[in-house]
Order: structure tokens, then C-alpha cells, then sequence
């Protein structure tokens, strides 16, 4: 099946997610910013999805909303055929150490740990077994380039090899998605190439990924670019896919 | 302490002022940090106020203690500022008439008094109303004279006595009235030898000025005239004396006592009365007083040092959290071209300000804690006379004030100093400052010089105690960068950090002279060393806990981040350990110094007096005799203690002669019918305790040597000669046969031979005291029990000497558990910081806070990570603060001459485990507001936060 048979309001029961009327309003004292004004979306097991838009119109809001981080005000989110929204803190938590992944753009890795024990945080907090997930943070390490470097502290490591960190933490529960809020944003450009590479080559091992980006390249190189203006969809095209066609045109809703 | 505190403030505080008015940039730095973050602002100052509340506290309880003395001073001799004694009612009469014929202009009272103790009865005989006071002090004078003694008629308590009283009337004071269940018109007996004599109560007075002197008084030439003259009253049983009144209020009275006693002195010579004795009762009163006053709050403030020293490094944890949270900013403001000196005085306002608050809410708090530690007081502490009332001088305020200030000024601007030296490349990316290690030949240097500061001062002036404490722990600890150039550093600090512990531990027990007599600060600077030198050893250890914490806690997440934080701070964390040992080491010592005083109480009775298990006390007027006790059934055996003062001769360093009174007991042959009290020193030529005291009994007047016993405290030892004077101006030389340890629960001073007394006293009246073995089945304090009640009309006041003794110690014991208790609050502290600091590390590792919960890591791990942390700090400040309190009070206590010999050492272990209960608990406590702030922490909003 494909996303070209997105129609309507129906929410899909085979997505890997699917939202539908998503919002979301911040109010701070008798500041009401609505930063999400009902947002349809799905996405499909395997797609490289890149979410694009001028700033201060809702990426972060909407990776926020759809994995789960924040709280919605109006509409659902299906994740894997479950709402997140109608879970419990605690089901929600276990859900996301379970089932998704997260690469933000400062890294965010804990200052007192080393990388590899960055890398299994994760792991360990869904329950598995420390020998278990010490193994396979040193597997995505070497993925990631940087088994010679595990027993080093963040602040002993470069800015893109922080990221790398951040990505193996990411990738260490083998998610069903990973939710990336410009994670090229404080790197050079040689340095985001490689992570994007990363990227890609993780997704065409089958991870699906959604990425918020001001990127261009990365917004060229996605299966499927979304545009966000406004707090909605203002576009959903397939730039880099022979079914271009399939795009469609204007706000979903 | 003030001064130094006030010279701190007055170098710190004007660029501060100059900044606050004339450099807005500075100005508007410092002050929008106070006001950007007011919950934090508000956690700085509560942390600091802690220590201000302390040592104002300090201060309000010394000025409570002097301040109940004072007023006591004040009513209870009245208008009386000096008493002459003399030998008889006829000379107290010539010796007033010589002072009143002076008209001196700096005497506005003269009376001559008569005074006896006596018991007295009321009630009808044989029934439930009957009631007999042992011992009332009776004073025979003019209450005319009286009632217009000094300038203040209402002083001497006498405005509503009766002017002219019959020699069969008697006027009695409210307390003694009460107890005695009379009113006046009443009729009271007063026992006198074998007989009695009835008087009528014409007056009560309240207990002040002349009728709190003398509970019961009755007219002149009662006690010595026709009424008492035809009872077996002996002359002896009576003292007179003339109450003088000096010109002037109750201080500038007491000032003049030195020009009144030259005064009364010429005046008495004029009438053949040659170096009488003049006692100044109210200046000695007053000054005892200020002693006092002055005592209670050096004691208090020594042991709230402890809480001060953990308070100030509370202080310092808070600013240099404040300062690490802020590195980024102050990175920045680096790099844009602000100057390291503007950033340290924007640092310094900003402290200023938490610090003026504090001070003023500090010393604010600390009178509630001091008015709490007096009213605790005033309710544990049996002051006869004495009620402890709250009394605030407002000096008090302004001195904790401006210590608390000073103080966390100090640490301000030394905490800026350091933090203005960051590395901005490092202090934008946040990243945390190099710990580089100080190889260069600065550190050579520094610690040569501090070895060789170490050693030169110890050997010029190991003598005094502190010095001989510290000295070497300087050198050692300054010697560590020298060692660290042969073997790992680390190695160094445990080695010569150890050595300096093991030195601070011992020092008493090892130097037994020189600390002979240690201050109680000297305590403060022994246990402030031990906790810093432990807590070093234990963070520079640091490796090796990481790896143990990873071993046991690698699975648990909640242990991982828990323990990862303190372990990757080790200085921070040693601060705080540190805070927390020093207030846990405290309360330890003070609770096995408790434990052992009671433990070592059957001790000390049996160093007082040795086998000999009870004592009674009669009225001279009617005493019990030897053979009367000897032959009742209760009692085994009874000895004659004759207690008396004896005039010692002392050539002072400039030859001058000196006399004083000291007390001294007479004993014969009977008191060695049981084992006497153990002699700590024992002249060679006595084969055992035995022997000396048979010596001393047997000393005769006309030949040999005549041995003595002296106290511990006296500093005589066995050898020594002491030279008496007769009352016939004769001297009689003594030789020290043996020393004892403790007397002075049953009577302090000289044992002497019975065959001395004739030579040494006036006269050799009957003996008012007894020491007794009960009867065989019979327990001491049931013994006392029967002959309180049979002795009754002749005052008898027995007890037993293990009674005495456990009353004395748990006088100890209350004092010490109302330190105790004031040193709880130091616990408050502790608990207090950790939560400021804990709350504040929320904060600081909110964003990382926000991560852990992103990738799915659950609230109840990120609390437990806190509660971890705490419980990690905790437990070390625990184990440390109980381990080397209970090190160090073993040492003192039994290795130093600082403490009476023979304390049985004993630990409270219930209460010891209860104390790591509780301050493991409380540690807990501390982690719970933070912990569940941070697993409240909303993973998405935390994350947009930019740091
Ligand atoms: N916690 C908040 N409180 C109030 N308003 C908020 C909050 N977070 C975001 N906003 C507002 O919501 C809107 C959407 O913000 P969002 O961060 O999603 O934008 P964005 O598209 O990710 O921008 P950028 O590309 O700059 O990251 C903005 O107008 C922002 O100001
Ligand atoms: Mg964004």
C-alpha cells in the first residue's frame, strides 16, 4: 500500500501513524498562540519523511504532538494502531523507550555519562538486560563510526560525533520511528552530509524516519517532503520518487 | 569575632556600595539576577540566613544566662553590697558603730546581723499538718535599721515589716511561710539542741533584698539574748557580721565595693580589729554574672561553629552553583568584552543583597532559636535560685548580623574570584572547566614553604595546644604536591592525608601535656580538620567508588544517574559530605560524651568517697553525734567529717604573701573503716592507698610530718608542702601525701588529720557531718530516707553518694542534651542545603532532565536518580561524621588529660544507630522536593529551553 490512498478524514488503520485534526495551542497568561490548527498525516512503515517550513509556523510542535512528547488539545494520533494521547504518563513513557527514537539538534546527551552509556539508556530503561544492551550500543557505535571513542564523555567528543551518539541512542531499541528536530542544525555542512548519510542508510535498512529540517539538501534527498506554514500542511510531495505523482497539492484539509 | 567580622565588611562592602550608585552597568548585571529567579534568590537566602541564626542564637543564649544572673544579682542581696564578718554579736556591734563614725560619703548603710540556721516546725505534733523545714536561714537584726538599710526602701524588701518586734515574734519570707502552711498570727517552733522555742509570725514578706537573705528574721538580741540563751545554742553556731550598703545603684554601688573595703578595713584597724574579712556579695555576684554570660556564649558559639562551618559551606555550594548554571552567560559576556572585575563585582552585588537579607531575617531568627535553646534551658537546668529568662541585647543582633554578612560575603567574593577565572572557549560550549593539574614549580614552592611553615611553628610554639594541633597537619598537607612528584598524587593525598587524620585523632592522648587543659575551641578546629581531611581522602577515591557504584549499580538507571553526578563533582560533593559530617560528628561526640558521664557515674561516687555510701548534714545548732548514728541499726559504720575553712599561705612571685580560705575536712581513724576514697597519685613512701591515709589520720601536731590529702584540681602533687596559718597567726607546714580524683561532689579541698584541728581552727565545736556504710541488707539511699525523717527538727540533710552523683551527672547530661538539641538545628542545616542544592541541580539538568524522559526513561527513575544522589551524600556524611565522632570523642575522653581520670568510655549504640536513622532519613526527606520536581519535568517544553 502507498500513501496515495489518503483520502478523506478516515484515519488509517495500517499506518505506522496516523493523526488526524491534531491541535495545539500554547497560552501563556493572554498570550494564545495556536501553533497546530488541525493536522491530518500519515505515515507509512519505511518512508523517510521531512518536514520542512519558515520558522515559528509548528515543525517541533508537530514532531512534539505525533511522538508523543506534548499534549494535544483536539484530534488523535495513532501510532501503530494505539492512541498515544489516551495513554497513561507511565504506558506513554514505556511506549516511546519501546517504540521510538529522538536525534534533537543540541544533542542532548547527559554530560556525566560516557557514549556508550549514552547509547544504552534507552535499552535499559524498557527493561533489557545490561550485558544485552551494552552489546548493542557497541554495535550501533561501530555503526556509527565510533567504537574507538565509547568510553569517552560528550564533552569530549566533536559536535557530529555527538550527534552520531545521539543517533546510535536513537536507533539502540531498534524503533518502529525515529523523530529527528534539526539534527544537522549545529553542524557544518561535511558533517550534516555525513549524518545525513547516515540517515539514509539506516532508512534504506527500513527504519522509517521523520525529520524537521531547514535543509534544503535533506528536503531534495527525502522520499516525502511535507511543508508546514501556518500550523498545517501546506504541501505533501514525493520530490525525489518516480511517483511524483501521487503528490498532492494544497492543505488536506 | 565581631571585629574581625566588622573589618571583613567594612573592605568588602564600600565598592559594593560605590558599584550599587555609580556603575549602572554593574548595578543592573547583579540586580536582575536577584530579581530574574526570585524562588532561587529566595533558596540563597534561606541557605544563608542558617548560619546568622546561629550565631545570633549563640549570642541571645549568653545574654540570657548573664542577664537572669544579673537581675538575680540584683534582688538578691538588695541593698547589701558588702558583709564584714567577725567573731561576735558584741564585736559586729563595735565593727558597725567604727564603720557608721567614718560618714563616709560612699556608705549609705550599716547593720550589724546575727545569723544561724536552724530548723523549723509547725503544725500541731503528731498530725498531717505538721511541717518541719530543716534548714532556715534566720538572721537576727533591727528591722528598723532594715527597712531604711541603703537608699532604696523598697529594696530591701522590708517595707512592710513591723518596726519594732518582740523577742518572741518572728517575721518569715513567702516562700518559707508557704511551706511551712503559716499565716501570720500563726505560731512556729525553732529547734535549738534538745529543745524548742515558740514564736509568733508577725509578718510575711516577699522573698527580696534583706527578707530573701534571711528567710526568717527575728529582733536583735534574740539569738544571743534571754530567749536562745537558756537553749543549748553554743556561741560557735552563730556568725556575725555587718551588712554595708555603698552609695549609689546596684553597679555603681558594687564599684565602689574596692574603696568601701580600704575604707572598712582602716576603720576596723582603729578598733583592734586586724584583717577582717569582707566579702563584696554583690560586685563577686555580678561579676560571676558577666563569667557567666561570657562563658555561655563562647561555649554556645564554639559548638554552633560546627553549624557556622557547615553553613558556610552551604554558602558555598549555593554560589557556586549559582555561578556554574551561569557559565554560558558569563562566557558570553566574556567574549562580547566585559571585564573579568566587572563580573566579579556584578557577582558581588548580587551576593551583597542575598547576603544583607539574610543577615537581617538571620539574626531575626535566631532570637526565636535563642528564646527556644533559654526556655529549653530554664526547663532542664536545675538553677537553684536562678530562673533562665530570655534577654536580648541588641548588640547581640547587630554582632550575628554582621557575622552571618561577613561570612557570606567572604565566601561571595573568594567563590567570584574563582569562577570570573573561567575559560570562555570551554565555558561556551558548557563544557566543564579543565581540572589541570598543578605540576608547575608554583606548587613546589608553595608547599615547601607550608612544610617549612609547619615545622618552624611547631617547634617555636608546640606548646600551645591549637598550634600543636595544626602545625603538623600543615606540613603534612603541604607536603603532598612534594611527595606527588615521586608517587601518583593520589597515592600522596591518601598517604600524608591519612597521616595528618591519624595525627588530629590522637594528638590528646599522644601530647597529654601539652593539651592538658584544652579550650573547647580547640575541640571545634580537632573535629573541622578531621571531617576536611576525611572527606579529601574519601573524593580523591573518587576512581575507585565509580567503578564499585558501576559494579552494583550498572542495571539500575535510577542508580547510574544517581551516583554519575556526585562522582563526576567531586569537589561539590565533598563540600557537601562535608556539611553534612561536621553537624552528624557533633551530635555524635556530645551523645557518647553523654554516654560515657553516665556510664562513669558509679565512678565518680566511688572516687568522692570512696566505700563510704551516704553522707548527712545536721544544724550545728543540733547535731547528730558519732555514736548516736554508729549505734543505729541501719547503719554499719559512721565517720566524723569535720568541714571547716583553713587559712593557706602563699608566697606570690614577688615574694608578696597571699592568704585565702580553703576547705578543709578533718577525718580520724573511723574513716577508715571502710576503703576511703582512691588516691590518683600516691606519695613512694606509702606501699598503698591504705598507708597514705593512715598517715594522714595519724598526723599529730607536735612532731613528724603531717601528711594531707589534696584534690586533683588543686595541681599538687604527692611531695608538695603547703603552709596553713593558725588563728593564733602561727604557720603549720603540710606535706601532700596523695592526690584524689573527684572529691568535689561531697566537699572539695584538704583531707586532714583530726589531731590537726585543734591547732588549725577556732575551735573545735561538734561536727555536723557523717559519712556512712549502711547496715548490711540496707541500701544507701533508704538509709538517707529514715534519717531525713528522724533528723528532721535538727535539719538533718542526708544522702546517698551515688545519688549525689547521678544528679550531678545528669545536670551534665542536661546541659549536654540541651547543646544537643541546638545542634539538631545544625542537622537542619544540612538537611536544608541539600535540599537547596538539589533543587537548584533540577535546574541545572533541566534540559538533560527533559532528554531522559524523551527516550522513555519514566518519572519514578528520574526521582529515584535524586533520591539516590541524596541518599549517596547522605550516607557518606554519615558514616564519617559518626565514625570519626566516635574516634574522636574515644581519644578525648580517655587519652586526654582534658577529662577527669577514670571515665568509663561507653557507646550509646541505640542512640548512635538512631542518629544514622535519622540523618539518613532526613537526607531522604531532603531529596524528595526536588526529586519530584524532576519527575515532573515536561519532557517537551524542557527540551526547547536553550541553555
Ligand atoms: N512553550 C511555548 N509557549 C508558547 N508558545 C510557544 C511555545 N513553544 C512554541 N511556541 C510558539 O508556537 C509556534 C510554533 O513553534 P515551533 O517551535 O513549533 O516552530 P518551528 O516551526 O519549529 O520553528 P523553528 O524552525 O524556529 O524551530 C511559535 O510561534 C512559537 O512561538
Ligand atoms: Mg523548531
Amino acid at each position: 500500500m502507498s500513501s496515495d490512498e489518503i483520502n478523506g478524514t478516515a484515519p488509517q488503520a495500517n499506518a505506522l501513524v496516523s493523526a488526524r485534526g491534531v491541535e495545539k495551542t500554547y497560552r501563556t497568561g493572554d498570550l494564545v498562540v495556536p501553533a497546530l490548527r488541525g493536522v491530518d498525516l500519515d505515515i507509512s512503515g519505511g518512508e523517510f519523511v521531512v518536514v520542512m517550513g519558515p520558522s515559528g509556523n509548528g515543525k517541533s510542535t508537530l514532531l512534539n504532538c505525533l511522538s508523543g512528547l506534548d499534549e494535544i488539545d483536539g484530534g488523535t494520533v495513532l501510532i501503530d494502531g494505539n492512541d498515544i494521547h489516551e495513554m497513561s504518563d507511565r504506558a506513554r513513557t514505556t511506549h516511546r523507550a519501546k517504540r521510538m527514537g529522538f536525534v534533537f539538534q543540541s544533542f542532548n546527551l547527559i554530560p556525566v555519562l560516557s557514549a556508550v552509556e549514552n547509547a544504552e539508556l534507552p535499552m535499559l530503561a524498557a527493561g533489557a538486560k545490561p550485558k544485552e544492551s551494552r552489546d548493542r550500543a557497541m554495535d550501533l557505535l561501530s555503526r556509527v563510526g565510533l567504537a574507538d571513542r565509547s568510553g569517552h564523555r560528550p564533552a569530549e567528543l566533536s559536535g557530529g560525533e555527538q550527534q552520531r551518539v545521539a543517533i546510535a541512542r536513537a536507533l539502540v531499541t531498534d524503533p518502529a520511528v525515529v523523530w529527528a528536530d534539526e539534527p544537522t542544525g549545529n553542524l557544518d555542512s561535511a558533517t550534516a552530509a555525513s549524518v545525513l548519510e547516515l540517515f539514509h542508510e539506516v532508512n534504506r535498512a527500513g527504519q522509517t524516519m521523520v525529520v524537521v529540517t531547514h535543509d534544503r539538501e535533506i528536503g531534495a534527498s527525502a522520499d516525502r517532503l511535507i511543508e508546514v506554514r501556518d500550523g498545517l500542511i501546506a504541501a505533501d510531495t514525493r520530490p525525489s520518487s518516480v511517483t511524483a505523482e501521487a503528490s498532492t497539492e494544497g492543505p488536506v484539509r | 569575632m565581631t571585629i574581625v567580622a566588622l573589618i571583613i565588611l567594612a573592605v568588602l562592602i564600600p565598592p559594593v556600595i560605590f558599584d550599587l550608585v555609580r556603575r549602572p552597568t554593574i548595578r543592573r548585571l547583579g540586580l536582575r539576577n536577584v530579581s530574574r529567579r526570585r524562588g532561587e534568590a529566595a533558596l540563597v537566602v534561606a541557605g544563608s540566613l542558617l548560619a546568622t541564626a546561629l550565631v545570633t542564637a549563640a549570642f541571645v543564649v549568653g545574654d540570657s544566662f548573664g542577664g537572669s544572673i544579673r537581675s538575680l544579682a540584683e534582688t538578691r542581696w538588695g541593698p547589701t553590697d558588702m558583709i564584714v564578718d567577725v567573731d561576735s554579736t558584741d564585736q559586729a556591734a563595735v565593727a558597725a558603730e567604727a564603720i557608721s563614725d567614718l560618714e563616709s560619703a560612699d556608705i549609705d548603710g550599716v547593720m550589724p546581723v546575727s545569723f544561724v540556721a536552724v530548723a523549723i516546725g509547725a503544725g500541731e505534733a503528731g498530725t498531717d499538718s505538721r511541717v518541719v523545714e530543716p534548714t532556715v536561714r534566720l538572721l537576727e537584726f533591727d528591722t528598723a535599721v532594715g527597712s531604711t538599710f541603703g537608699g532604696d526602701p523598697s529594696a530591701t524588701g522590708l517595707a512592710d515589716a513591723p518596726v519594732e518586734m518582740g523577742s518572741d515574734e518572728i517575721v518569715l519570707n513567702d516562700v518559707v511561710a508557704s511551706d511551712l502552711g503559716v499565716v501570720v498570727g500563726d505560731s512556729v517552733e525553732i529547734f535549738i539542741g534538745d529543745g524548742t522555742i515558740v514564736l509568733e509570725v508577725v509578718a510575711v514578706l516577699e522573698k527580696t533584698g534583706l527578707a530573701g537573705i534571711g528567710e526568717a528574721i527575728v529582733a536583735p538580741g534574740s539569738l544571743t539574748g534571754s530567749t536562745f540563751a537558756q537553749s543549748a545554742l553554743s556561741d560557735d553556731a552563730v556568725s556575725s557580721g555587718v551588712f554595708v550598703s555603698n552609695t549609689g545603684d546596684v553597679y555603681s554601688g558594687a564599684d565602689l565595693s574596692e574603696t568601701v573595703d580600704e575604707q572598712i578595713a582602716s576603720a576596723l584597724a582603729g578598733v583592734m580589729i586586724d584583717d577582717p574579712e569582707i566579702s563584696w556579695v554583690k560586685s563577686w555576684l555580678i561579676e560571676d554574672a558577666e563569667f557567666e554570660a561570657e562563658d555561655t556564649t563562647s561555649l554556645f558559639g564554639t559548638i554552633s561553629g560546627f553549624s557556622v562551618a557547615a553553613g558556610v559551606l552551604l554558602v558555598i555550594n549555593l554560589f557556586v552553583m549559582l555561578a556554574a548554571e551561569r557559565t554560558v552567560e558569563l562566557g558570553t559576556m566574556r567574549a562580547v568584552g566585559i571585564r573579568r572585575g566587572a563580573i566579579m563585582r556584578a557577582f558581588a552585588l548580587e551576593g551583597a543583597v542575598y547576603g544583607a537579607i539574610a543577615a537581617v531575617l538571620g539574626a531575626l531568627v535566631g532570637v526565636g532559636v535563642g528564646a527556644g535553646v533559654t526556655a529549653y534551658a530554664s526547663a532542664v537546668l536545675p538553677t537553684d535560685d536562678v530562673g533562665i529568662r530570655l534577654f536580648v541585647e541588641p548588640s547581640s543582633l547587630v554582632a550575628g548580623a554582621a557575622i552571618g554578612f561577613a561570612i557570606s560575603q567572604l565566601t561571595v567574593v573568594l567563590t567570584s574570584f574563582r569562577t570570573s577565572k573561567l575559560n570562555i572557549i570551554r565555558a561556551l560550549k558548557d563544557m566543564p572547566a579543565q581540572s589541570h593539574r598543578e605540576r608547575s614549580w608554583k606548587s613546589l614552592v608553595g608547599g615547601a614553604v607550608g612544610v617549612a611553615a609547619g615545622v618552624v611553628l611547631y617547634v617555636m610554639a608546640g606548646t600551645t595546644p591549637i598550634i600543636a594541633m595544626v602545625a603538623p597537619v600543615l606540613a603534612l598537607v603541604s607536603a603532598i604536591p612534594l611527595l606527588g612528584r615521586l608517587v601518583p598524587t593520589r597515592m600522596a593525598i591518601i598517604a600524608l592525608c591519612g597521616a595528618a587524620l591519624f595525627w588530629t585523632a590522637a594528638v590528646f592522648g599522644l601530647l597529654p601535656d601539652v593539651m592538658d587543659d584544652p579550650d573547647i575551641s580547640l575541640f571545634l578546629a580537632q573535629g573541622i580538620l578531621l571531617v576536611g581531611l576525611a572527606v579529601t581522602m574519601v573524593a580523591v577515591l573518587e576512581r575507585f567508588w565509580s567503578r564499585l557504584a558501576r559494579l552494583g549499580g550498572g542495571a539500575n538507571v535510577s542508580a547510574r544517574l544517581g551516583l554519575a553526578h556526585p562522582l563526576d563533582r567531586p569537589v561539590r560533593s565533598a563540600l557537601l559530605i562535608a556539611m553534612y559530617a561536621l553537624v552528624i560528628f557533633t551530635v555524635t561526640f556530645m551523645g557518647v560524651m553523654n554516654a560515657v558521664f553516665s556510664a562513669s557515674t558509679p565512678e565518680l561516687a566511688n572516687q568522692a568517697a570512696g566505700s563510704w555510701a551516704a553522707l548527712v548534714d545536721t544544724n550545728n545548732t543540733s547535731p547528730f553525734t558519732t555514736e548516736e548514728l554508729a549505734a543505729r541499726d541501719d547503719v554499719a559504720h559512721a565517720a566524723a567529717i569535720r568541714t571547716r575553712g583553713v587559712e593557706v599561705v602563699e608566697i606570690t612571685e614577688g615574694l608578696d604573701e597571699e592568704t585565702f580560705f580553703t576547705r578543709a575536712q578533718f577525718v580520724d581513724d573511723q574513716f577508715l573503716a571502710v576503703s576511703p576514697p582512691p588516691l590518683t597519685l600516691r606519695g613512694d613512701e606509702f606501699a598503698d592507698d591504705a598507708a597514705a591515709w593512715e598517715a594522714v589520720v595519724e598526723s599529730s601536731s607536735v612532731d613528724g610530718t603531717k601528711w594531707v590529702v589534696m584534690q586533683d584540681w588543686s595541681g599538687e602533687i604527692p611531695g608538695d608542702v603547703i603552709t596553713l596559718r593558725t588563728p593564733d597567726g602561727d604557720d603549720v607546714d603540710v606535706t601532700v601525701a596523695g592526690v584524689m580524683a573527684n572529691g568535689w561532689l561531697v566537699g572539695s579541698g584538704m583531707y586532714l588529720g583530726e589531731p590537726l584541728a585543734p591547732t588549725l581552727l577556732n575551735s573545735v565545736d561538734a561536727v555536723w557531718r557523717h559519712f556512712l556504710v549502711p547496715a548490711d541488707g540496707m541500701d544507701a539511699s533508704a538509709l538517707a530516707a529514715s534519717l531525713n525523717a528522724d533528723g528532721v527538727e535538727r535539719g538533718a540533710d542526708a544522702a546517698a553518694v551515688l545519688d549525689l552523683a547521678i544528679s550531678e551527672t545528669s545536670e551534665q547530661e542536661a546541659f549536654i542534651s540541651m547543646l544537643q538539641g541546638y545542634l539538631g538545628l545544625g542537622l537542619l542545616i544540612g538537611i536544608a542545603g541539600l535540599g537547596v542544592v538539589l533543587v537548584r541541580a533540577v535546574r541545572e539538568r533541566r534540559r538533560q532532565l527533559g532528554m531522559l524522559r524523551a527516550v522513555g526513561i519514566r518519572s519514578e527513575t528520574v526521582r529515584g536518580s535524586f533520591i539516590v544522589e541524596a541518599a549517596f551524600i547522605g550516607f557518606q556524611g554519615v558514616v564519617l561524621g559518626i565514625g570519626l565522632g566516635v574516634l574522636s570523642s574515644w581519644q578525648t575522653l580517655t587519652r586526654s588529660a582534658a577529662f577527669e581520670e577514670g571515665l568509663t568510655f561507653a557507646l550509646p549504640y541505640r542512640w548512635l544507630a538512631m542518629l544514622a536513622v535519622i540523618a539518613l532519613v532526613a537526607s531522604l526527606l531532603a531529596s524528595l522536593v526536588p526529586a519530584i520536581r524532576a519527575g515532573r519535568v515536561p519532557p517537551a517544553s524542557a527540551l526547547r529551553m536553550t541553555s
